[in-house]
């Protein structure tokens, strides 16, 4: 196996054991061409969601008056809930776990953490999926303001950061209710979404920019519209550009997501992100510079920016400065295992939560539920307190009982971290190890499988 | 310019750096960990600290609130008390719970809850100075640099956050809810050596280990209780407190043997709409964590002090969606047997428009890590030098009363 073809694996996809890229044009090659993993395995629309949560409030209402047959109907209804829920899930596990295009999946989570929703309220709970097939898997490889603008207008973002809560108090509807502002989306868009916390921006800017995002709603029948009776009256100057909303309306939101797109404190925070999400913090400043130019060069372009993060030598040196995500830990296991697509169908709720997402949580990451709006944490300290790696190491005694019967170790081994690599402790407790159980965890639990 | 990002790279090199920071090496030894108790609670998400001790005193409350309901329990002529902590009545009574407010880390302007909350477990002047370290550091670890016989049971990080609080040269612990783990003796002896040749994964696995061997109830009830609702159905408040329960009897349990500090989180307190409701939950949790640990710790109470400190306060106007947006000066709040509770801290700088820092936020007028080095100062005998230099670097103690009897 070439250096190149390893790095591929583990470094831009989840891992050895299943198809995976060997170098950086069968990496951009993922890109192109139909979705197929997401067309195999489907999920639930904004339409559904909608559906979904108009029951259980209207069960939930007719329960609080004693209708009869009334918890019948709730039951039902949160039911509903949960299936879409769990399979929202199981699609987002079975994608990774079972795409030829693994690369294209890391960048979907990629994304999708850049622009974070956590799904713990009653919305956002059954919106995050919908926001990720819909906002981030499309535009992933397009323009950004394009990925921007879908994924900040998105109902999902819209609700998690109180947008649909901000009116203008000038506004028609802001003076009759007396109702205003809310900034918090604004000041995300900035601070987290593009130009990042350290570059140069007021508290004006946030200002004027949720005076110019005012107006923006989801509506359940419409989709997300421009309401003009409660958008701010007047033009507003944010990072010195005036946008008047007045007499453009929702273009006006638009021109400004494209201009920030383009500035190059963007270009410099976006950079790099995929630079410490992919190859580690340090690799900053040998990476960057020309992954800024490429993307300032092709207007914005995000495969332009991949490209030329992989033309440059150091996105190809060796691998260990990250540790995997929980949830890359666990994809990545699962496909070294080669547990048959037939057999993770079947397993039930109960099942998935016993072996996948409560593990997971121990982990420290219960997915789609990210601390906060700047998503999960990229240190490798922070994936690693005593307390989550006794949560890996729990899974992994977990699922070798499941397979140990059918697995030898020791071909294991070479198969997850390639051949010829671990270090003579690994290859040794391998070999000696008297519980065939006790081998196979130790290989998903060393560090050779668990950094990338 | 160092940004975050960069500065967190250097945990990667604790070990071989530790040695040569200046912040870490002794300046004075306090005495051997004494028998006070002292627990941190970050207040993550920015407690809004005029909605939880309300100064009612204050005419242009009402002004900046209208929408304000007087539902508040009066402590004292000026302030009243969030009705979801009526709990804790017993305790203000008591001279057990106290407040401080108007105050502030000395974080300013862009309000980011993430850079908040890294310079409040920091406890540096600015991040400027903190990335400039060659380590990551957070104060209470510097404060255990300062004491004698600290052994890795000393402190305790309760949770499975990675707090930066307690990152740093000095040994402590870390616990978290919930895991079940048996791996046989030649198991561990393999993983250990396996885990010999990489640090990060070394320096944890003995208490990973460890921890496996420990089987917490709490999952099985989980297990129970949840079984139509998968992980990512809402934790309903019942389950918060649970949480917030089993945090702080875990705590006490330890404090009870040989930890003397210990901290925990509890989050959700980013109320930008519908705060009415939406800070009930936090607000649950905190009185139960306190009244747990009142109750957990017995007649070791008297030797506790609980701290509540969060990033930055909220918005002094509600907001137009019935919250408040990121703050400046806010409130924290003490409980325990070791201090002088029954009163409201701190210097009230007023609420009229050019009273507020840059028109919108209440003004700090105190350090919040002041009353932490008092704290400190008091219950640990570091000296406020030290305090000054090590601990809370660029600190400059005012000479504001300290709240430990």
């Amino acid at each position: 196996m070439s250096d190149r073809a390893l790095i591929s694996a583990f470094r831009y996809g989840y891992g050895l054991g299943r198809a995976h890229a060997t170098s950086s044009d069968e990496l951009l090659a993922e890109l192109r061409g139909g979705d197929k993993i997401a067309d195999e395995f489907k999920t639930h629309t904004v339409e559904d969601a909608v559906e979904i949560y108009r029951n259980v409030r209207a069960a939930n209402k007719e329960l609080s008056q004693g209708l009869d047959g009334a918890k019948e109907r709730r039951d039902q209804a949160t039911r509903a809930r949960s299936k879409v829920t769990l399979e929202g899930l199981r699609a987002t596990l079975m994608r990774a776990v079972y795409t030829d295009a693994p690369f294209r999946e890391r960048l979907v989570h990629f994304w999708a953490d850049h622009f974070s929703v956590s799904a713990k309220g009653p919305r956002t709970r059954l919106l995050v999926v919908p926001m990720i097939d819909g906002a981030i898997r499309p535009n992933i490889s397009g323009k950004f303001s394009d990925l921007l603008r879908a994924a900040v207008l998105d109902p999902a973002m819209l609700f998690y950061l109180d947008q649909q809560n901000s009116i203008g108090p000038n506004s028609v509807i802001g003076k009759r209710r007396s109702r205003g502002l809310n900034e918090n989306l604004a000041r995300e868009l900035i601070e987290l979404h593009t130009m990042g916390v350290n570059s140069a921006y007021t508290q004006n800017d946030i200002r004027e920019l949720a005076e110019l995002l005012t107006g923006i709603q989801f509506l359940p029948e419409r989709g997300v519209i421009y309401k003009k009776r409660q958008s701010e009256p007047g033009s507003e100057t944010v990072l010195g550009k005036t946008y008047d909303t007045d007499r453009q309306g929702r273009k006006a939101v638009d021109a400004f997501l494209e201009d920030i797109s383009l500035r190059p404190e963007t270009a410099r925070h976006l950079a790099a992100k995929l630079v410490t999400h992919f190859v580690g913090e340090d690799a900053l400043e040998a990476l960057t510079p020309k992954m800024e130019e490429a993307y300032l060069g092709s207007g914005g372009n995000l495969s332009a920016t991949y490209r030329a993060l992989l033309q440059q030598d150091e996105a190809w040196r060796s691998l260990g400065s990250k540790i995997k995500t929980p949830f890359e830990y666990v994809v990545s296991g699962l496909r070294v295992l080669e547990i048959p697509k037939k057999r993770i169908k079947k397993l039930t709720r109960r099942d998935y939560r016993r072996f996948i997402f409560q593990p997971m949580q121990l982990m420290g990451q219960s997915l789609f539920e990210p601390p906060g709006p700047d998503g999960w944490p990229e240190e490798a300290e922070a994936w690693m307190t005593p307390a989550t790696l006794a949560g890996r190491l729990q899974w992994a005694m977990q699922v070798a009982d499941e397979v140990k019967t059918q697995i030898d170790p020791r071909e294991l081994l070479g198969r997850a971290i390639g051949p010829d690599r671990g270090s003579s402790a690994l290859r040794f407790a391998v070999q000696a190890s008297e519980n065939k159980q006790e081998a196979i965890a130790m290989v998903l639990a060393s560090p050779e499988f668990n950094r990338r | 310019m160092e940004n975050r990002r960069s500065f967190l790279m250097k945990a990667m090199g604790v070990a071989c750096s530790a040695a040569a920071s200046p912040l870490i090496t002794p300046v004075t030894f306090a005495s051997a960990p004494s028998d006070n108790r002292l627990v941190v609670i970050i207040l993550r998400g920015a407690m809004d600290g005029l909605d939880v001790v309300r100064p009612i005193g204050d005419r242009n409350l009402k002004m900046h609130r209208p929408d304000f309901v007087n539902d508040g329990l009066p402590i004292t002529d000026f302030y009243a008390m969030h009705p979801t902590l009526g709990g804790l009545s017993g305790l203000w009574d008591a001279g057990e719970l106290a407040f401080a407010h108007a105050v502030s880390t000395p974080y300013r302007d862009k309000r980011s809850h993430f850079d908040g909350q890294d310079l409040l477990e920091a406890g540096f002047g600015d991040l400027e100075s903190y990335y400039e370290q060659p380590v990551i550091s957070g104060w209470m670890n510097r404060m255990l640099t300062q004491m004698e016989g600290v052994h890795a049971e000393t402190a305790f990080a309760v949770g499975t956050e990675d707090l930066i609080l307690l990152k740093g040269a000095a040994p402590s612990s870390s616990w978290a809810p919930g895991r079940t783990l048996t791996l046989s003796e030649q198991g561990q002896n393999f993983l250990q050596r396996i885990y010999e040749h990489d640090p990060l994964f070394h320096t944890r696995a003995e208490t990973a280990i460890e921890l496996s061997k420990e089987v917490i109830a709490d999952m099985e009830m989980d297990e129970q209780q949840d079984m139509q609702s998968m992980m990512m159905e809402n934790l309903s408040a019942a389950r918060q407190s649970r949480r917030a329960r089993a945090l702080a009897e875990f705590t006490a349990d330890q404090l009870l043997q040989s930890t003397r500090i210990a901290a925990f989180s509890i989050g959700g307190w980013d109320t930008h709409r519908a705060q009415m409701q939406q800070i009930n939950g936090p607000l649950t949790q905190l009185a139960e964590a306190i009244s747990t640990l009142k109750q957990s710790m017995g007649a070791h109470w008297e030797k506790t002090t609980v701290i509540g400190v969060t990033e930055f306060g909220r918005t002094v106007r509600i907001n137009g969606s019935g919250g408040s947006d990121h703050g400046t000066g806010g409130a924290m709040i003490m409980a325990g047997g070791a201090i002088k509770g029954g009163r409201v801290y701190g210097k009230w700088p007023g609420l009229r428009s050019r009273d507020l820092y840059e028109n919108r936020d209440l003004m700090p007028t105190a350090d919040l890590r002041e009353y932490m080095a008092l704290a400190i100062r008091d219950l640990f005998g570091i000296n406020a030098t030290t305090l000054e230099r090590v601990v809370f670097p660029s600190l400059s103690m005012s000479g504001i009363p300290s709240f430990i009897a």
